[in-house]
């Protein structure tokens, strides 16, 4: 035995089909499956025995919420339940069997289910046996009136053909009796009631055996023409053409129903095979769905029809469909779809006979597939469709994560185009300029007259304005190109800063800065080169709209588990109808001076938020603009 | 020492004629005989020929890789090599620095710029005169008796900040990325966990530096790492 806890060997299989409540069993066993973290599976042996039809449906309602649940449902058919049983858990390793034992309000029943749970704790060796008692609560079995499963085919023939040949063989026995004698006339009538029970069914060779007897009896056995039986032996003939009817009647009828079940398993293993085979060599969508429409009608016989979800919570028919669901109904099926209903009650809410059944995991339903009917469907076509609609689910999930594949492949493929067209600009805009600059620089050394001089001061404040402007434009489309990654690690603030004031130095030189920055910072987690850019381009854009002589503040504190760094100055401010616009591309405040480029705090916004940050820009009371960049402290996570 | 009075050779590995044509004129007019290459397996070939005494290498290269070739010259060869590399590209740069580069300049650069570097490379690629002795400005550090004065007087430092300090004075005048100095110091593969690193920065630059909110001596290479400045 393997205990509890440990579920590396653990399989446990559920009997379902012989007792009156199977979804408790079934519902049972998930519960245990689930402490063991065992799969399972429920086995369902289907019997000659004649099931009634609220039965048929309680258990295929169990199979289908067993399957939900995570379970294998696994079908076979026998006359023994517990050998199949036991047959099935040996094949498979099964380590535990729950059985539903009967506890239902009919005696026989009970009895039933104690022989058989008797056996099982006989024959089952190692496996441990699980008896879970259920009541009939979930069908009582008692009020639902006895009503046969509607047969396939009529009877009658089979009763008119019964009455003939007895008729056929008495008539023929008028000719041969006087010669043979009563009792070998009556082998000939009994000969004839075999015959007749291996091609009829049970009711109908029982009706022949009958005449046979009253026939063979009323004309031929002395007295002729009277029923009465002088000798024991007659009495004993007449009881035995009885009990070999009978005999004969049941062993045909379960010879039948196995044929029967052995003909629907092929018809099912056939129609999965065409479905598998046709979906494998689907290409696209519309042929996919195409194939299963096609496939599902042969296998049912009936118009189907296929729904796809189009956006958030509407369903889409596909024009394939051969089955049009009303507007009502599609309503329903996507409110049903929504809320994420298990597949028994998904069609309850609908106005038609047809059925609708979604496909895959309830938590992402991939569609539904909706099947005409004109009556309910049998429990073995109920089984197909279970069947196909995983199949089905599968080929949709697999054409899904091709399309997800394909889709990841196309965005690397363009990130890859993306990153070459970007080294290949920089690379391309940035030497030109390499060139010019050199060239200016070498320019310079010569002995060169104030207006040459002057010139050559022009070009190298253009190549340095023109350099920018590339290097902001590179650094934006870096930002947009979808695979930007800040490259955190652990700076200190303080010579974050530091390096920022250097860098401005330059531009800071007419402008009074003052630096607030505590000793006691601590290390934040960040890109060191885009938050030096962002300080940067926020001093540069401090000093570039003040007048010279204009007081710029930077500070640096921690507050609410965030990194606050501020730049304010005492100049104009912004213009209020610029306030809401000073982050956006290219966007720049009417009264700003010439020479910048528009993308500075475009880009500023654009590494904050890459930090998982956010930036903003007001106007100080009195006069001023204050930009304040706010770096939560675990700043690890990027948005996506 | 006659190679001092010879011309330099200095070999350029750069697929723009534009500008190996102006490196040269600058190159020139400031006492270095230039050698050009156009291709990463042309530069190679130069390098074997003709033995320059420094490299100034290009990473995007049209036929292999600029680290590669970096890699390829290290296999044989200690001849400092300068890296040309455009901005935003730090990643590049920590590459190259870590696979032998000993140095970096940014595009587009001045002539000014560019001749201070090569003489920084070139400064710190020549055997010291007397090694166990230190000196940068104010600072002097005396690897034998482990003393670090600044303007004479005596610094006390703890073991990490001595040997953090040393680490520098043994590679004065070269970048020195986060990686690096994490791995001999620290003898951590953590590139990004730089923290302990930028601490003890911190406690150095306030013993060493005489205004550690600007650093003269141990300057921030933003993104890649650190350098301790070599003054005369």
């Amino acid at each position: 035995m393997t205990p509890p806890g440990n579920n590396e060997h653990c399989l446990i299989a559920v009997l379902v089909g012989e007792n009156p409540d199977p979804e408790h069993v079934v519902r049972w066993s998930r519960t245990r499956a689930e402490r063991l973290q065992s799969p399972w599976i429920v086995i369902y042996v289907e019997t000659p025995r004649p099931r009634r039809e609220a039965e048929h449906s309680q258990l295929t309602r169990s199979l289908a919420l067993a399957r939900e649940l995570g379970a294998e449902v696994v079908t076979t058919t026998g006359d023994d339940v517990i050998a199949n049983l036991l047959r099935i858990a040996k094949q498979r390793n099964v380590t535990e069997i729950i059985f539903g034992k009967d506890r239902g309000a009919s005696w026989w029943r009970r009895l039933r289910s104690d022989v058989d749970l008797r056996r099982l704790l006989r024959d089952s060796g190692d496996i441990v046996i699980h008896a879970v008692p259920v009541r009939d609560e979930g069908l009582s079995l008692a009020v639902v009136p006895r009503r046969r499963v509607p047969r396939a085919r009529s009877t009658l023939p089979q009763y008119v053909m019964a009455v003939g040949a007895v008729t056929a063989v008495t008539l023929a026995a008028f000719v041969f009796a006087p010669v043979v004698g009563a009792h070998a006339t009556a082998l000939v009538f009994l000969l004839a009631v075999v015959l007749l029970a291996v091609v009829v069914e049970r009711g109908p060779a029982l009706l022949a055996a009958a005449l046979s007897a009253l026939s063979w009896e009323f004309f031929f056995l002395p007295p002729v023409f009277a029923f009465r039986v002088s000798h024991f032996e007659d009495a004993m003939l007449l009881g035995m053409y009885f009990v070999v009817a009978l005999v004969l009647g049941q062993l045909t009828a379960r010879i039948r129903a196995q044929e029967e079940a052995e003909r629907r398993r092929e018809e099912r293993a056939t129609a999965l095979y065409l479905l598998t085979r046709e979906l494998s060599q689907a290409g696209n969508l519309d042929q996919l769905v195409q194939k299963i429409v096609r496939q599902m009608e042969s296998a049912f016989d009936t118009q189907v029809a296929i729904l796809t979800p189009d956006s958030v919570d509407g369903l889409k028919v596909h024009p394939a469909s051969t089955l049009q669901p009303t507007l009502q109904d599609q309503q329903a099926l996507a409110s049903a779809l929504a809320q994420r209903q298990n597949s028994r009650k998904f069609s309850e809410n609908l106005r038609t006979q047809d059925m609708y059944v979604p496909l895959g995991a309830s938590e992402r339903p991939l569609g539904i597939i909706g099947l005409g009917l004109r009556g309910p469907l049998s429990m073995h076509r109920q089984n197909l469709l279970e069947a196909f609609s995983q199949q089905v689910a599968l080929a949709f999930e697999r054409h899904h994560l091709n399309e997800i594949s394909d889709r990841a492949k196309l965005l690397a493929e363009s990130e890859r185009l993306g990153k070459t067209l970007l080294d290949s600009m920089s690379h391309e805009i940035r030497t030109p300029i390499a060139a010019i600059k050199s060239a200016t620089g070498n320019l310079a050394e010569f002995s060169v007259n104030s207006l040459q001089r002057e010139m050559i001061g022009e070009i190298e404040q253009a190549t340095e304005r023109l350099n920018r402007l590339v290097g902001n434009v590179l650094e934006v489309s870096r930002l947009e190109s979808g695979n930007f990654r800040p490259r955190l690690n652990e700076c200190d603030v303080t010579e974050l800063i530091h390096v920022a004031v250097a860098e401005t130095e330059h531009e800071l030189a007419h402008h009074k800065l003052s630096l607030h920055v505590p000793a006691d910072l601590p290390l934040v987690r960040m890109d060191f080169v885009l938050m030096q850019q962002v300080l940067t381009n926020l001093l540069s854009n401090a000093a570039a709209h003040t007048p010279p002589g204009t007081a710029i503040e930077l500070s640096a504190k921690v507050e609410d588990k965030s990194l606050v760094l501020v730049v304010a100055d005492t100049g104009p401010g912004i213009p209020v109808e610029s306030l809401g616009r000073v982050f956006n591309k290219f966007y720049r405040a009417p009264n700003a001076p010439t020479g910048g480029t528009g993308l500075g705090l475009s880009l500023v916004k654009g590494f904050v938020e890459a930090h998982g940050g956010r930036v903003k820009a007001e106007n100080r009371q009195g006069s001023g603009a204050i930009f304040t960049v706010y770096l939560p402290l675990e700043a690890t996570k990027t948005p996506a | 020492m006659n190679e001092t009075v010879e011309k330099k050779v200095l070999l350029v590995i750069e697929d723009e004629v534009q500008i190996r044509r102006l490196l040269r004129v600058c190159l020139e007019r400031n006492g270095y005989q230039v050698a050009e290459a156009a291709t990463g397996e042309g530069g190679i070939d130069a390098a074997i020929q003709l033995q320059p005494q420094i490299i100034l290498l290009d990473l995007g290269l049209p036929d292999i890789d600029g680290l590669l070739v970096l890699k390829r010259l290290r296999e044989w060869s200690q001849v400092p090599i300068l890296i040309l590399s455009v901005r935003g590209r730090e990643d590049d740069k920590i590459g190259a620095l870590d696979s032998g580069a000993n140095d970096y300049i940014t595009k587009p650069f001045s002539t000014g710029e560019l001749l201070a570097r090569l003489r920084v490379v070139q400064r710190y690629a020549l055997p010291r005169a007397n090694p166990q002795l230190f000196t940068s400005g104010n600072l002097s550090v005396d690897l034998a008796t482990r003393t670090v004065k600044l303007k004479g007087r005596t610094v006390k430092l703890t073991a990490t900040e001595y040997s953090l300090l040393t680490l520098f004075v043994q590679h004065a005048g070269k970048v020195l990325t986060h990686g690096q100095i994490l791995r001999e110091i620290w003898g951590s593969n953590e590139v990004d966990k730089t923290g302990p690193l930028r601490v003890y920065m911190g406690y150095l630059r306030e013993k060493l530096e005489s205004n550690p909110a600007k650093p003269q001596l141990l300057v921030t290479e933003p993104g890649v790492g650190y350098r301790l400045v070599l003054e005369d």
